[in-house]
């Protein structure tokens, strides 16, 4: 291992406790409540001890259905995602509280300021995972209503997070002036009434791998939440896309961190690993259903469909294997979903990450537990000491704040 | 034993008087520090205080700037580290979005184990124009549509929705999941709520009478006049109380005075009483028989609460009109209201 891009370059975590989302257990019997309080304590209280860089909430303003039924198969229903990390800033020191928020349904004001006080008292460990969402019928919930296509959906979030920004920096000292906008998007006047936080902003996730949202992270963004979590050659492709649009938008390369979602399996030995990887695959299927899907009912707009890929290639293909290996529904779906992540020995895995973060692949990984709350328990007692033990994982917090141990540059607007 | 009487402390900045932070023992910034926040809210916790409630505005007094971390993030900050005592932030309804105010109190109450309440306020046409909506000439009737709203939001899920059912492979029951299907003057929601119904089904509702047009939709009415008085049957009624204490160095008037000389204090619809910590306790003896409780405004936090500890509290207690909430009680227990059937719940 000797051209490494960055031979000294350490592991960073994040956890993300999704809420709604097919990979969580939640029919195993260690599987615990989504909801209770006491859940949220223990998975971040681990992920403190682990010294983890962040706590991650999801964030979705509809229920998922189809034609009018709620989706019941998967884990749902979640604290809104500030006001729960208002209560765990209250109940840790050091670690980073990452909200997802829409940029869609909220104003400037009001989520400009609920992120700065969450920033200010959690003493500078605030971060926003700014998401968009692009149909009208999550708009159902609100006054606007909302309907935006694709490229507006970017153009109202990149506005949104600049004018968030301004305001963030109308609290200079003992000086406060109100922040004027009239851009087609925002017309409105906001004063500020939060002081600066000791991290001066709160830092910005961007989440949305489009060829727009990854401009968007280059010219806004802290750190870049992408889907590329599984494959290092693939993630070093999408890395290194990042870089050149980053150095385009006049910052330096390594300016915006690349942090894939994943999913970590820990085992003690090899045979292990394949049993528990295999196991949690099975299970995060769910079991047959009793009615055969109706092709017509599959609507892009609310369910994960991948923006910009065609569902009949996609299905043909997937019938093409099928075919092929004779398999069942569900040996498909199995099939269709298998190397998601990571899984391996302690010392596998130590060797591996280190290689992705060196190499430039990823500055770290945001993992999703697979099970909530002890899922992070291996991470944190196995994976990490075996990390620390190659110089690629800190042994301590050295900072207070997010951007700190990120080792983030100053807010973008608050630079010499 | 005298019927339950309810002490509110409400934390915001330095006090109620806008002049409060140039007061206080800490630099201007720490007005808004995390630290102090929790102290204030171990105290009133240990003295047996029904509840903390969190004053907010969008708008700084462009007079006197001064600024207010949001009341929601504020009251969430505390719930884990306290454990009897209410939470009761004020959130405007004028202008936002009720779905995004269900959800904030719905989790306050969750992370609480069910200690929150909600101060539902109206906003100045000012504020309209933060968010580029139209003003709004009737706010009251708003505020009624909300309330409305987000009490339907709570219902969205019926408690026992969540039936992590391993055989047939579904984690919730659809069938106790609702569209609240609100279409009211200036809005419409379509529901369910992302958030489970809260602990309390249904958290505390409070709003002042004047922003109210039917005292009916809301738990507690938050009066600034010693006429109003409980009723049987209606909500609870709780007198907004602004003091000013007497201290060694000069009385409760004379530091109004003085306050009001750096920066004049708005008139907010709550009464006014200055004089002695005895006094006081006295005076708020006196509402027992009338009003359920008092939300109380120290004009400057750090010289009032001191005596309010030391004097007027003490006094309360031996009148037995202070008594701590028990432990595990919800909100809605302490003030002894039922815990509301759900209005989807179809048995």
């Amino acid at each position: 291992m000797t051209d490494l891009r960055y031979p000294n370059a350490v592991v960073h975590f994040g956890v993300f406790f999704q809420g709604v989302n097919h990979s969580t257990i939640w029919s195993d019997p260690r599987s615990g409540s989504q909801m209770n309080h006491s859940t949220f304590t223990q998975l971040i209280r681990t992920a403190e001890r682990g010294l983890l860089d962040a706590f991650f909430l999801g964030e979705g303003l509809r229920l998922r259905e189809q034609r009018g039924r709620i989706h019941d198969l998967d884990v749902v229903g979640r604290p809104d995602a500030l006001t729960e990390l208002a209560t765990l800033a209250g109940l840790t020191d050091r670690i980073g509280l990452v909200a997802t928020q829409n940029t869609t349904y909220n104003d400037p004001a009001d989520l400009a300021r609920r992120l700065a006080s969450l920033d200010v008292l959690s003493g500078g460990r605030a971060a926003w995972n700014v998401v968009t969402t692009d149909n009208a019928w999550t708009g159902a919930n609100f006054r606007r209503g909302g309907y935006l296509d694709h490229a507006d959906r970017y153009e109202r979030a990149e506005r949104f997070v600049n004018l968030a920004r301004r305001v963030w920096d109308s609290w200079d000292g003992s000086e406060f002036a109100p922040v004027d906008s009239d851009d087609g998007f925002f017309d409105v006047e906001i004063a500020p009434t939060v002081p600066r936080s000791p991290q001066g902003h709160p830092v910005i996730f961007q989440a949305g791998d489009s060829p727009t949202g990854r401009d968007f992270a280059a010219r806004s963004a802290d750190v870049i939440f992408s889907a590329h979590g599984s494959d290092r050659h693939d993630a070093l492709a999408f890395a290194d896309d990042v870089r050149r649009r980053v150095v385009a938008a006049g910052r330096p390369e390594d300016d915006v961190l690349t942090f894939p979602g994943t999913q970590i399996v820990v085992a003690d030995t090899e045979g292990e690993v394949e049993e528990k990887a295999r196991w949690v695959l099975e299970q995060q299927v769910t079991p047959a259903p009793a009615h055969d899907p109706v092709i017509a009912d599959i609507d892009g707009t609310r369910g994960a469909a991948r923006q910009g890929h065609d569902p009949r290639a996609i299905a043909q293909e997937w019938r093409r294997v099928a075919e092929e290996n004779k398999f069942s529904l569900r040996e498909l779906v199995l099939h269709t979903s298998a190397r998601r992540g990571f899984a391996g020995t302690a010392s596998q895995l130590a060797d591996e990450l280190t290689l992705w973060v060196r190499s430039g692949a990823s500055s770290g990984f945001n993992v999703t537990p697979f099970l909530v709350p002890s899922g992070l328990d291996d991470i944190v007692d196995q994976l990490v000491p075996a990390l620390q033990e190659r110089d690629a994982y800190p042994t301590a917090y050295v900072g207070t704040t997010l951007r700190e141990h990120l080792g983030l540059r100053p807010p973008l607007t608050r630079r010499r | 034993m005298p019927p339950p009487f309810h002490v509110f402390l409400d934390v915001d900045g330095g006090g109620w008087h806008p002049a409060a932070w140039r007061r206080s023992r800490v630099s201007p910034d720490a007005v808004f520090s995390p630290a102090r926040l929790k102290e204030f809210a171990v105290t009133a916790q240990a003295q047996g205080l029904t509840g903390l409630t969190f004053e907010d505005s969008t708008l700084p007094d462009p007079r006197n700037p001064h600024g207010h971390l949001d009341a929601v993030q504020r009251a969430a900050f505390l719930a884990g580290t306290t454990d009897t005592i209410g939470l009761l932030p004020v959130a405007a309804t004028t202008y936002s979005e009720p779905f995004h105010v269900a959800a904030q109190i719905a989790s306050l109450d969750h992370s609480s184990a069910g200690r929150a309440g909600w101060i539902a306020t109206t906003s100045t046409p000012a504020v309209a124009r933060t968010v580029n909506l139209p003003v709004l000439d009737d706010p009251q009737a708003e505020l009624t549509d909300v309330v409305g709203a987000v009490r339907r939001l709570w219902d969205s899920w019926e408690d026992d929705a969540v039936v992590r059912d391993v055989a047939t492979g579904r984690y919730v029951d659809r069938d106790r999941l609702h569209h609240v299907d609100v279409v009211a003057t200036n809005f419409s929601v379509k529901g369910p709520l992302t958030v489970p119904r809260p602990p309390q089904g249904q958290p505390v509702v409070a709003a002042h009478e004047r922003d109210l047009l039917d005292p009916g939709v809301v738990d507690v009415v938050l009066t600034g006049s010693e006429r109003t008085r409980r009723s049987a049957g209606g909500p609870l009624v709780v007198l907004e109380v602004e003091f000013a204490l007497d201290t060694a160095a000069a009385s409760g008037a004379q530091r109004v005075e003085a306050l009001d000389a750096d920066a004049p204090a708005p008139a907010r619809g709550r009464l006014r009483w200055t004089g002695s910590g005895e006094g006081f306790a006295r005076y708020l003896s006196g509402l027992a028989g009338s009003v359920d409780g008092v939300r109380l405004h120290a004009a400057v936090l750090d010289e009032d609460l001191r005596t309010l500890l030391r004097t007027t509290f003490p006094a309360l207690r031996v009148a037995r009109l202070l008594r701590p909430p028990a432990a595990g009680a919800t909100l809605r227990t302490t003030l002894g209201r039922p815990r509301p059937v759900n209005q989807f719940a179809t048995a």
